[in-house]
């Protein structure tokens, strides 16, 4: 296990309590006026809640979006085309000094083509994971996860062709072990 | 936006700052103790995870319900598809009853994986991790592994040309509402 000492706090014996709650609050409430804002289709409220060299760092299917900019164009566009009617739901949200992280479900009608199927007007449900850290009161960083594999499952294309691992837990196949 | 009260702690002025930094730190605690253990690839799982723990992954992953189907669906699994594995966790966060981490787990491609014989290349697993604990062990754990970049790595576009990834380079443009 390679730990960066920066990173990961081991020694919780020396977090100032007080401060450790405030920053925190300060920190889930930066990420939650920009969710809101979003929910409530406030262009200018969410956008001000992002640095403009925001990395936005996607899984393989989703890509890397360097800047705001490139954020909005390469994924909140392409986003809206495909997917209409658009409701989140978190199911969990971690605050944790000057970093917020999060695990939902984005439901939304498939009415635009995605990753080559055409609309179906289905709903889907696309679960996701973000991790934000916020700098000066706006998202600096913001890794996520978006299961894109899973839209994909739900439109009727298997990306995996037959060898994801869901086939071990329905015992379609045998786990292999060493 | 939807949100289960019991899922975001809305009013953080309630919260005890003494209280809430002993649980994170408990908590902290016992998933750094899991992730030692099986960095070590220990075999004593039990004393880190509750019996019937819930690994609920992203497509390609599956769901793994409690500690036997964890070892036999995916411990067991990932060490027979790569060896010699490295985990470097990216940044870790603790709050209250949860932890959560964004890391990635190097490994050598030495046995079968998707179909794709092994290569012995090196490869790099990306990973979130969100783990609730209680009484001192893990009872709940949404994970996303990036399998899809695992087989990119290996040569295989699961999303067979329609990754995002060509919005970014600009292969492809991006479609706008």
């Amino acid at each position: 296990m390679t730990i960066d000492s920066d990173v990961i706090r081991t020694n919780w014996a020396t977090v100032d309590p007080a401060d450790h709650v405030r920053r925190s609050a300060a920190t889930y409430r930066v990420v939650k006026d920009m969710e809101d804002a979003l929910a409530r289709d406030d262009p200018d409220t969410w956008i001000a809640h992002f640095h403009p060299d925001l990395v936005w760092r996607g899984n393989v299917g989703c890509g890397t979006k360097t800047g705001f900019d490139a954020f909005l164009r390469h994924w909140v566009d392409p986003m809206h085309a495909a997917f209409t009617d658009r409701t989140y739901t978190t199911e969990r949200f971690l605050a944790d000094g000057d970093w917020a992280a999060c695990t939902g479900i984005l439901d939304a009608t498939h009415s635009g083509p995605f990753m080559g199927i055409a609309a179906t007007g289905q709903r889907v449900r696309i679960p996701y994971m973000d991790f934000w850290r916020v700098a000066d009161g706006r998202i600096a960083d913001n890794p996520v996860f978006v299961d894109f594999a899973s839209v994909c499952a739900q439109l009727g294309r298997d990306v995996f062709s037959g060898e994801g691992w869901e086939g071990y837990d329905s015992g379609a196949r045998p786990a292999p072990h060493l | 936006m939807t949100e289960d009260s019991n899922a975001v702690r809305t009013d953080w002025a309630s919260v005890d700052p003494a209280e809430h930094v002993a649980r994170s730190a408990a908590t902290y605690r016992a998933v750094k103790d899991m992730e030692d253990a099986l960095g070590r690839a220990a075999n004593n799982t039990e004393d880190y995870f509750h019996k019937d723990f819930l690994w609920r992954g992203n497509v390609g992953c599956g769901l793994k319900r409690g500690l036997d189907e964890f070892r036999r669906n995916w411990q067991l699994p990932i060490r027979a598809a790569f060896t010699d594995r490295t985990y470097t966790t990216e940044r870790f966060l603790a709050d209250g009853d949860w932890a959560g981490c964004f890391g990635v787990l190097e490994g050598s491609h030495t046995g079968p994986f998707m179909g794709i014989p092994a290569t012995g290349k090196r490869v790099k697993i990306p990973y979130m991790d969100f783990w609730r604990v209680e009484d001192g062990r893990i009872a709940d754990n949404p994970v996303y592994v990036d399998f899809a970049s695992v087989c990119a790595q290996l040569g295989r576009d699961v999303f067979s040309g329609e990754g995002w990834e060509d919005y970014d380079n600009g292969t492809r443009e991006a479609p706008r509402p």
